[in-house]
């Protein structure tokens, strides 16, 4: 490219994404047992060797793509991390992450009906819902789950610390 | 007969019937997709017979697009992206006062496309399952690969990202035990990863939870919190019929599109949509009444879309190659409940396809009811403000994930493979060749190495064989007509400038 100069873009992000998962597979593949058939093709690590080496190839183009096309993508620098966190609606996007997080590690411990309800709750106070309706609807919805999983089906829902109150 | 008398039995009609109003309520929401409606119904499934949960999923699938014409209609906004045709002239005709009569013909259109649709499919599934019983392994290795590559291509976007995207899926299907010798592959010592990733999972995060945090991403609060602000909305059967009768050919024309469109493995009811609208402005006599309130033009995209449900079916049932991303989920399920499909369920198992006929047909008629109760209830629907829908949907893909096996480890997964979709889809890499890829891998996996096994290494029969011989070419062609097509262009752009 004479004249321009390199910038990160997303399609080199792809591109070194595939070549990196083509790496790991391929330097884990050599551990597995080898094929009992000619030039061992039907051995475990046969089809991952050949989706690797597919992965490389998507990913030498992705980053021949990126370069080719550089004007067209916008570059990725500080600035573009900066601005992942300064919206207001990407930040509770990230939270929303963060409360699925505090599910799953708090679902077997406080059981499947506080969970749910503090989850809903949180999550509906985040997206800006009125606390009474907040404490309505996740009362609701907490309902109508359990009603549909736990007393329709029969799922053993756990239910965490209000087993010691006899829930 | 029998299959008829076997489903309709009331144990099977209320959730039947239940998971098709769940359809019209999340196809009717701007945003949720009629594949996000068939996930999350079928962690309920699991916990029901066979054929109820198949009724279920056919119900919703129907539903869910038709609905998404409701909102195109009245809102200029498409519930879900087979609906996409629909805005054009929908909305026009609304804008012209003939909202009622326009969304009163899609829905006849709808009910009679879904029904042409599946009549073909069952035409046409048994003498296709009568051929697919002479394909071998290497017949079996080039069809899934036909299917996931066709997924790839067809998709939105650049091929290159559908590759990866297939490519993706594929390598996340070699997780877990390998199927000829039992070796664990990539499972790092865990006991989860060593049976494999569900699919389930992978589906809900892919299509549930990567589409919530979008909306979340790109949406103000204050919109969330927005109720959309509609009237006028009902159905004008009065002149249907005669607009029926005028469009016939029409109204059969879109079938036919949209059921081949549908058969296509990758393609589904949005490109049917669209290729059978530019079909009817192409073979129209007023072609430049469309886009401004054309009948035509609402008649054809909304028959199509449904058509192609029936269609969709076709590859699935008689393949085991799904059709497009929500008969991906159906074969998963399918999988689940201890069915297999392919040629010998027309053999082995024949109630159960009949009785998938049975329901499908059935749904027809539910759909004209339930869409004519669900237009009614549309304005009650926008009543909720998304914030509220996006929290329930939230918990029902968490509680629907864990409820399969009663693992928080498959929470995990959901979160995992929702984030994750919520990047593919910013950088433009399409999902379903994803969960297509997890879905097919095992299968194109078995039949390469049995294939190879048989040949002792040997590559040349995958190609010599016939039909082997036949699907590696339009294989190939599928990659390469594209550039050709680039290629020739500049031959002749170069020849002109000469």
């Amino acid at each position: 490219m004479p004249g321009k100069s390199f910038r990160l873009n997303q399609e080199h992000i792809i591109g070194f994404i595939c070549i990196t998962i083509s790496t790991i597979i391929l330097s884990i593949t050599p551990t597995f047992p080898k094929g009992k058939a000619a030039i061992g093709l039907t051995g475990p690590s046969f089809f991952p060797n050949l989706l690797a080496l597919v992965y490389i190839v998507c990913g030498i183009y992705q980053l021949w793509y990126g370069v080719k096309k550089m004007a067209e993508f916008p570059p990725i620098t500080f600035e573009t991390f900066k601005r992942l966190f300064e919206k207001k609606e990407t930040r509770t996007a990230y939270l929303v992450i963060l409360m699925i997080v505090g599910f799953i590690l708090l679902f077997d411990f406080l059981g499947f009906i506080l969970t749910t309800y503090l989850f809903l709750f949180l999550f509906m106070r985040r997206l800006g819902v009125p606390v009474l309706h907040s404490l309505l609807y996740s009362l609701i919805f907490t309902g109508i789950i359990y009603f549909l999983f736990g007393w329709l089906f029969t799922i053993s829902l756990p239910s965490g610390i209000l087993s010691y109150v006899g829930l | 007969m029998e299959a008829i008398l076997s489903v309709l039995r009331i144990e099977i009609l209320i959730p039947w019937i239940l998971a098709m109003v769940l359809g019209i309520f999340v196809g009717a929401m701007p945003g949720l997709t009629a594949t996000m409606a068939v996930a999350l119904i079928v962690p309920l499934t699991f916990h029901t017979p066979p054929i109820v949960g198949l009724a279920m999923i056919l119900g919703v699938s129907f539903t869910s697009i038709f609905a998404g014409d409701i909102p195109a209609t009245f809102l200029r906004v498409p519930g879900t992206p087979a609906s996409g045709a629909a805005v054009l002239d929908g909305y026009e005709m609304n804008k012209q006062g003939k909202g009622p009569l326009a969304i009163a013909l899609d829905l006849t259109c709808s009910t009679l496309g879904g029904l042409i649709g599946v009549l073909i499919l069952i035409t046409v599934s048994p003498v296709l399952a009568s051929f697919a019983l002479k394909f071998t392994h290497f017949e079996y290795f080039w069809l899934a690969l036909l299917g996931l590559s066709m997924s790839a291509v067809i998709t939105k976007g650049s091929t290159m990202k559908g590759l990866i995207s297939m490519v993706g899926g594929l390598i996340l299907s070699t997780i877990g035990l390998d199927i000829s010798t039992g070796y664990p592959r990539f499972s790092f010592g865990s006991t989860y990863l060593m049976g494999g990733i569900n699919f389930i999972p992978v589906m809900i995060g892919l299509f549930g939870i990567s589409e919530v945090l979008r909306s979340i991403s790109v949406t103000s609060h204050d919109q969330l919190g927005n109720s959309a602000v509609i009237t006028n909305v009902k159905a004008d059967f009065q002149s249907v019929g005669s607009f029926m009768g005028k469009n016939k050919r029409l109204i059969l024309q879109s079938s036919i599109i949209g059921t081949l469109i549908g058969a296509l493995p990758g393609a589904g009811a949005d490109i049917a949509a669209w290729v059978s609208y530019g079909m009817a402005k192409k073979t129209s006599k007023k072609p430049e009444t469309f886009g401004s309130g054309s009948e035509e033009g609402v008649i054809a995209p909304t028959t199509a879309n449904n058509a192609a449900l029936g269609g969709t079916w076709i590859p699935a049932l008689v393949f085991g190659i799904p059709g497009d991303s929500i008969t991906a989920i159906v074969l998963g399920a399918m999988m689940m409940y201890g069915l297999k499909p392919g040629p010998l369920v027309f053999q082995g198992d024949r109630l159960l396809v009949n009785q998938i006929f049975t329901v499908a047909v059935i749904s027809q008629f539910f759909l004209l009811i339930l869409g004519y109760l669900g237009i009614r209830a549309f304005t009650w629907f926008f009543k909720f403000p998304r914030n509220i829908v996006l929290a329930g949907i939230t918990i029902f893909s968490l509680i629907g994930a864990y409820a399969m096996r009663s693992s928080v480890f498959d929470v995990g997964i959901v979160l995992v493979f929702g984030i994750l979709g919520y990047l593919m889809e910013r950088v433009t890499i399409p999902l379903p060749p994803f969960i297509l890829g997890l879905i097919l891998g095992p299968m194109i996996e078995e039949n390469l190495r049995i294939g190879l096994v048989k040949t002792s290494g040997n590559f040349w029969p995958f190609f010599t064989r016939p039909i082997s011989a036949i699907f590696a070419a339009t294989l190939i062609l599928i990659f390469l007509y594209e550039p050709i097509k680039l290629l020739i262009r500049k031959k002749l752009a170069r020849r002109t400038n000469l």
